[in-house]
């Protein structure tokens, strides 16, 4: 009995993992590709050629296989798993906290994944022996794999609460879809003149490096995810979910300002999206030992407090920091407040109308979900309409619907017409208002509780 | 989480306290305003017919499970504020638990050892204590999968057991077992019981029970409809009870007498005498009904009141729990949450 150290879930994982079909399978397979694949590449060091460049190609698609796709769709049922097998429950019970709990999912993973990449190193060698082969850009390829694996594991677990069998079904579908092009990707990218392998393709090092950043954060981010997903109520991971949220958009703004990188603001926001809807989506929780903990200085601390109330103070804080990023990368473009106002509105519409029409709802994240598909559905609907007939009266109609705006909005004509500005705000202002108005109940709550929480007092757990 | 910036006073009182616990599931009140105590040592008893909300209020009491409305406080930390000091305080056995591929009992025990926070020789020590305990030991090396449903409750308890917790819940612990199997948990039970550990058991093995709890907590639909001793159950003044009377000779008048009397009922009788049942069975309505008996000049010589069965007293009370209670405060409806809880 050893390994104190080590995160029992850690420990257990790897006990469970290392004798599990699914991973002899992947370590037997990935012997089984290395071998042919050194098979392929002593065929052309035998012809006498010097085009390495098909099994270069075969030998990374064949660990991006393993790497990027197998090991982290384990990650997809990581926690599902122990809800449907009705183990997960006990272990709550323990001194394991949320986060130990999917830090440990996580971390035996990679760890999984670190132990079959390392049986693909003496492969890796026998290619440098054999041809010329850049060893050191090799091994950065691969840390830079095992990156995607980290981060698309982390992915996995985070999601793996998810209760709804649909969503993860439909989440690990597209997952599939798209990564399956991972290994085509890495045959082609390979192929396309790289006899020296597969570093010869990776970026300059500070963008290796910030690449490197930003996959840490997003994993710390989704592994957070994961851990909130199964936490009781009580404890507030909206506060270390948003702090990592703020980390990940302020440095690649800065990042992106100072190297002349136009694209980034756009990829922040793309990194941040799913934090804003999840802030969206969550709880309100009057419970007063929420409001009691250290958290920043009041005023501030109101954008890490847990549920869609704090969610809307977060949107607005960072919409306006998107507007100050681009604004600074795209000096001479007018109508940014547009976009960065209609995409307010856009997030927040599920609130000012479901919570008016339905404020007791026990679904609320589906509600908002299913709120946001059906508004981009109908977007959908009415811009082809309107690229068809061109009819005046559903043009006027795009104006005040978000959803439809958020993608005409780039279109500079569009969005400098007086009758779009008047659509945008027009539509922001109602949907503040209700959006007000259906928050007052539980703000005033919070209030409350953030003026007089006793910490023990906390007897009634008010859900709003 | 941390400990809470203002701790709790020292609590002296009740080491449970739960007070108005309601819990809707949709529109279905599975648990109605249930208030009671348990104090330290106590061995209670939880009792109810299946769907009554036994689950559902253990689940609230370990901080698994959020109230809609009433509180629970441990140790004097509310379970919904407090949850990770609660969860200290508190063991928790399921009825079904799941179990882990690939891994052996004493593996398993190990995991739970470390996730407790046990370390190095210590941790060794408390799982080979705690299987020694359970008897789990000639099992350790046995697939935790392979193992019997008897066999598979130990190791649940077993593992229940390792924090040293100051309260055990346990739910259903002895459904499903064989004879042998829970006359072995009943005694293991005991055993914690003499320990001086507070118990909470729910089960409808009743006699089980009688033997072992200090207290008993009767619900019904959601309901706490008794609350007290087994004795208390048995003994309830003021409602139907049976005497035995026997007689020097049966007098041939006496059923006419009975049929005449208020209340009174013979179920049945033998050549000795009879079990006659009474509506309101109070010591006045008794000490009535023996003079009475007396005027009329019937030969009795043995009368007194019969012990009511533990299950003859749980049917009785949940078919006047069934019946509607004047003054009881009628549960709140379903929270109204804006904002959803997902």
């Amino acid at each position: 009995m050893t390994g104190d150290h080590f995160n029992p879930i850690v420990v257990k994982e790897l006990r469970q993992g290392l004798k599990s079909k699914s991973f002899l399978a992947a370590f037997l397979g990935l012997q089984g590709l290395m071998l042919l694949s050194m098979i392929i590449y002593l065929s052309a060091a035998t012809a006498g050629g010097e085009d390495f460049g098909f099994s270069n190609a075969f030998f990374w698609a064949m660990i991006g296989l393993i790497t990027i796709m197998l090991m982290p769709l384990r990650a997809f049922s990581a926690i599902y798993q122990e809800v449907k097998d009705n183990t997960l429950e006990l272990v709550f019970l323990t001194h394991l906290s949320s986060w130990k709990i999917s830090l440990g999912k996580w971390l035996a993973l990679i760890i999984q994944t670190c132990l079959l990449l390392t049986a693909v190193l003496p492969y890796l060698v026998l290619r440098y022996f054999l041809g010329t082969i850049d060893l050191t850009g090799d091994l950065r390829a691969i840390l830079f794999l095992l990156l995607f694996s980290m981060l698309f594991t982390a992915v996995g677990v985070g999601i793996s609460g998810w209760q709804s069998k649909l969503l993860r079904r439909l989440i690990v579908f597209f997952m599939v879809i798209s990564l399956l092009n991972v290994p085509q990707f890495l045959m082609f990218a390979t192929l396309g003149g790289m006899a020296g392998g597969f570093g010869g393709i990776l970026p300059a090092l500070p963008d290796y490096l910030m690449g490197i950043w930003v996959m840490l954060l997003l994993m710390l981010y989704f592994v957070e995810y994961g851990a909130s997903v199964i936490a009781p109520p009580a404890e507030n991971h909206a506060f270390p979910k948003r702090l990592i949220g703020l980390v990940l958009v302020g440095s690649m703004l800065i990042y992106g300002h100072v190297q002349g990188v136009e694209w980034l603001p756009v990829l922040a926001f793309v990194c941040i999206l799913p934090l804003l809807v999840d802030n969206l989506c969550e709880p309100v929780m009057l419970i007063p030992s929420i409001y009691n903990k250290r958290l920043p200085p009041p005023g501030v601390r109101w954008l890490f407090f847990p549920g869609w109330v704090s969610g809307i103070f977060f949107l607005l804080f960072v919409a306006a920091w998107f507007y100050l990023g681009l604004r600074t990368a795209y000096p001479g473009v007018s109508g940014l407040s547009l976009i960065v106002v209609n995409f307010i509105t856009l997030m927040i519409l599920p609130v000012a109308v479901v919570l008016n029409i339905n404020p007791g709802t026990g679904k609320w994240k589906p509600a908002y979900i299913a709120m946001q598909t059906g508004c981009v559905a109908l977007a959908g609907f009415l811009i082809a309409i309107h690229s068809v007939n061109q009819f005046q009266d559903v043009r006027a109609l795009i104006r005040y619907f978000p959803h439809a705006n958020f993608f005409q909005l780039f279109e500079p004509a569009y969005r400098n017409d007086p009758r779009t500005g008047v659509g945008v705000f027009v539509t922001f202002a109602l949907v503040s208002l209700a959006t007000g108005f259906a928050m007052r109940k539980a703000l005033a709550g919070m209030v409350r509780l953030s003026r007089n929480a006793r910490g023990h007092d906390a007897v009634t757990p008010a859900r709003t | 989480m941390n400990a809470p910036a203002n701790k709790p006073p020292a609590n002296n009182g009740p080491l449970v306290e739960v007070r108005g616990l309601t819990k809707y599931f949709g529109k279905l009140l599975a648990v109605n305003q249930v208030s009671f105590d348990i104090h330290r040592g106590q061995v209670i008893g939880f009792i109810g017919e299946n769907g009554a909300g036994k689950t559902t209020t253990m689940r609230m009491m370990v901080s698994l499970d959020l109230p809609d409305y009433g509180s629970i406080r441990v140790n004097g930390y509310d379970a919904v504020a407090y949850p990770n000091e609660v969860r200290r305080a508190v063991g928790w056995m399921p009825d079904a638990y799941g179990t882990y591929d690939f891994m052996t009992v004493f593996e398993y025990m190990d995991f739970f050892a470390r996730a407790y926070g046990y370390k190095g020789a210590e941790r060794e020590m408390r799982v080979r204590e705690v299987m020694d305990f359970t008897d789990l030991t000639p099992l350790a090396d046995r697939p935790m999968n392979k193992l019997s449903k008897g066999m598979g409750q130990r190791l649940c308890l077993g593992r229940t057991l390792l924090p040293d917790p100051e309260v055990l819940v346990l739910d259903e612990p002895a459904a499903g077992l064989d004879p042998k199997a829970r006359i072995e948990f009943k005694n293991l039970v005991r055993l914690l019981a003499a320990q001086g550990k507070t118990l909470f058991i729910s089960s409808h093995i009743l006699s089980e029970l009688e033997q072992m709890c200090d207290s008993m907590l009767f619900i019904s639909q959601g309901r706490i409809v008794h609350h007290g001793t087994s004795e208390s159950l048995k003994v309830r003044e003021g409602h139907p009870g049976v005497v035995r009377i026997e007689f020097d000779g049966l007098p041939e008048t006496f059923q006419e007498w009975t049929t005449l009397q208020p209340g009174l009922e013979i179920f049945d009788s033998d050549k000795k005498g009879v079990r006659l049942r009474m509506q309101t069975c109070t010591p006045e309505s008794r000490n009535t009904l023996l003079q009475g008996m007396i005027r009329e000049g019937f030969p009795v010589c043995e009368f007194h009141l019969e012990e009511v069965r533990l299950e003859d007293a749980f049917v009785d009370i949940l078919s006047r729990s069934s019946q509607p209670v004047g003054g009881r405060p009628v549960a709140q409806t379903p929270p109204d949450l804006p904002g959803g809880a997902s």
